[in-house]
């Protein structure tokens, strides 16, 4: 099948998904829910940081887990036992999910009264980028461990994201990762992306990441509330 | 009227590439070239593994690295400036290489001949598992700042391999690794699969890694000498 | 499409899918829901999907489901799997198309 060909059909799927996005991000501004897109690499540490931010958000806010990236319930009851309720909507060896995925989850279940709702996406750094789920907030994760030359080696995930989050910081002494040039690669792509080093281990960087959270979330839910009244 | 295609007639999908695979791998058996498919997650450590291997292997073996990467030539760079033989495939759009793009550069005669290929994928533990490229062995690089969860997560790439070298062990006190886990995952989803224990900055468990390759060479061209005298004597 | 005439119409594609493959069944519907509409020929066509269980033998040659859970391992005897007896296709097992008579 002809290179060209291919493209055509992906563009036409690519189209479809964007529209099903909109649907599901047309939902969650009437269910007041502010939703978040978790990408990455396998590994880069969605999960440790989703239940380091959980453990603090979720004693003032509800939360919920939307998870693509999980097998079995080990790692879910870890995001649990903090009192949110997490819905796994992705048990294959897909690479992605779409939106298609949310929107069924949705219309069985209703966030209104969910405030933040995380959607930890599959572990890829390629498709993530094309298929949105409807969320408000993109955010990409990098390990320090992963290599300062990602943004460069996948642009697109990086050219979309509103914050990156660099992973695993306390890992910094013990790799050849340049924290600035990272950060100058991402803002090459992205001037407007928020750049936070992170550690969940040690917790570096939490706070300004929660802190980005609650900002990101007025303002949303702020220019819901114009639009509606 | 309805008219039904049947089974004799039917696609099992994804053939075409197979085909090609396999035509690459004819290719590099009558070149004499011994080819190693890299696959990891982005920033497992291919490419350190290629630099720190291809010193050790100088004497004893011609190497050339065909390098696969979505954007950019940071790699190849890399590569040639550690004076490796290196060719860049630009997958473009896609996540993954596979046999089109490999043979298009067979043909192309840019590719000198070789004892031994590493064919360094595109960063991807899903993708690359369903496009076979016309490689002798394929090897999964997992780096143990990862998560030894990856075998259950990714079964496919993991079970579909010949090797599964564990990289950046220099890191393992820093980080929650339960290599027990790891190797359960791995014994039962692909048993015969060899493991390595590696750092490409300490050189640890690179002796191991090096004496397989260069022992995957060696048979690989005395099982070539034997067919080709056979293939003499038939006629 | 082309090869059986104008007014010639898919109905329907079946397609066997192994659980071993890294094929998203849901994914597969929405990406054939998408591009049957491409085309006016196409346009009703449905797609069946078969999904196959993922079925192994161990060395001792006792067949079983592997499961990510209990990592692989044979449930009689706990070895991995030597081989997989299903699970792997991706195959288009049959076409129904209506041709104008």
């Amino acid at each position: 099948m002809p290179a060209s060909l291919i493209e055509h059909m992906l563009g036409n799927i690519i189209a479809e998904n964007a529209d099903l996005a909109l649907h599901n991000h047309q939902h969650f501004n009437e269910s007041g829910c502010f939703a978040v897109n978790l990408m990455s690499a396998p590994g880069a540490g969605k999960t440790s940081l989703l239940e380091k931010t959980l453990s603090i958000l979720s004693k003032e806010s509800s939360c919920a887990v939307i998870e693509g990236d999980m097998i079995g319930e080990h790692d879910a009851e870890r995001l649990r036992k903090h009192g949110v309720e997490v819905f796994q909507i992705n048990i294959g060896t897909t690479c992605h999910l779409d939106a298609q995925m949310v929107a069924s989850l949705l219309h069985k279940k209703n966030m209104s009264n969910i405030d933040f709702l995380f959607i930890e996406n599959v572990g890829n750094l390629v498709y993530p980028a094309r298929f949105p789920l409807g969320e408000h907030k993109r955010v990409v994760l990098l390990s320090v461990s992963d290599g300062d030359d990602k943004p460069v080696k996948y642009p697109d995930i990086f050219k979309n994201a509103d914050v990156v989050l660099l992973t695993k910081c306390d890992l910094l002494p013990y790799v050849d990762f340049d924290l600035s040039l990272a950060i100058d690669r991402v803002h090459k792509l992205n001037a407007g992306a928020t750049c936070i080093a992170v550690s969940a281990k040690n917790g570096r960087g939490i706070e300004d990441w929660l802190q980005w959270l609650r900002e990101e979330e007025i303002k949303v839910l702020a220019s819901i509330h114009k639009e509606f009244y | 009227m309805h008219e039904h295609a049947d089974e004799h007639i039917i696609e099992r999908l994804l053939t075409d590439n197979e085909q090609l695979a396999s035509h690459n791998r004819e290719h590099f058996d009558a070149l004499g070239c011994f080819v190693i498919n890299l696959m990891s997650a982005p920033g497992a450590g291919k490419t350190s593994l290629i630099a720190q291997t291809a010193p050790a292997l100088k004497e004893t073996l011609d190497l050339t690295v065909i390098e696969g990467d979505m954007v950019g030539d940071l790699d190849v760079q890399r590569l040639k400036e550690a004076q490796i033989k290196a060719f860049q495939i630009s997958t473009g759009r896609s996540c993954h290489l596979d046999a089109a793009m490999v043979a298009r550069l067979l043909h192309s005669k840019e590719m000198p001949t070789s004892d031994l290929v590493f064919i360094e994928n595109v960063g991807n533990l899903v993708c690359p598992a369903e496009f076979p490229l016309g490689e002798h062995r394929r090897v999964v690089l997992l780096s143990v700042t990862e998560g030894d969860d990856k075998p259950l997560k990714y079964p496919v790439i993991f079970r579909n391999c010949d090797v599964v070298i564990l990289t950046k062990c220099d890191l393992m006190p820093y980080v929650e690794f339960d290599k027990e886990r790891l190797k359960r995952a791995i014994r039962g989803l692909n048993p015969e699969a060899k493991l390595f224990e590696i750092s490409a900055k300490t050189g640890f468990g690179m002796d191991e890694w090096l004496d397989w390759i260069r022992t995957q060479c060696s048979v690989f061209q005395a099982d070539r000498k034997k067919h080709r005298s056979e293939a003499f004597m038939n006629l | 499409m082309a090869a059986y005439g104008l007014g010639a119409e898919a109905k329907c594609v079946a397609v066997r899918c192994g659980e071993f493959r890294n094929v998203d069944p849901g994914s597969l519907q929405f990406a054939f829901d998408s591009l049957r509409k491409d085309d006016i020929s196409t346009q009703h066509c449905l797609l069946e999907l078969e999904i196959v269980p993922t079925v192994a033998t161990c060395k001792a040659g006792h067949e079983y489901n592997p499961e990510a859970l209990k990592y692989y391992a044979c449930t009689t005897c706990g070895a991995g799997i030597q081989r997989l007896l299903q699970g792997e296709e991706l195959d288009v097992v049959q076409v129904v198309i209506e041709i104008d008579d």
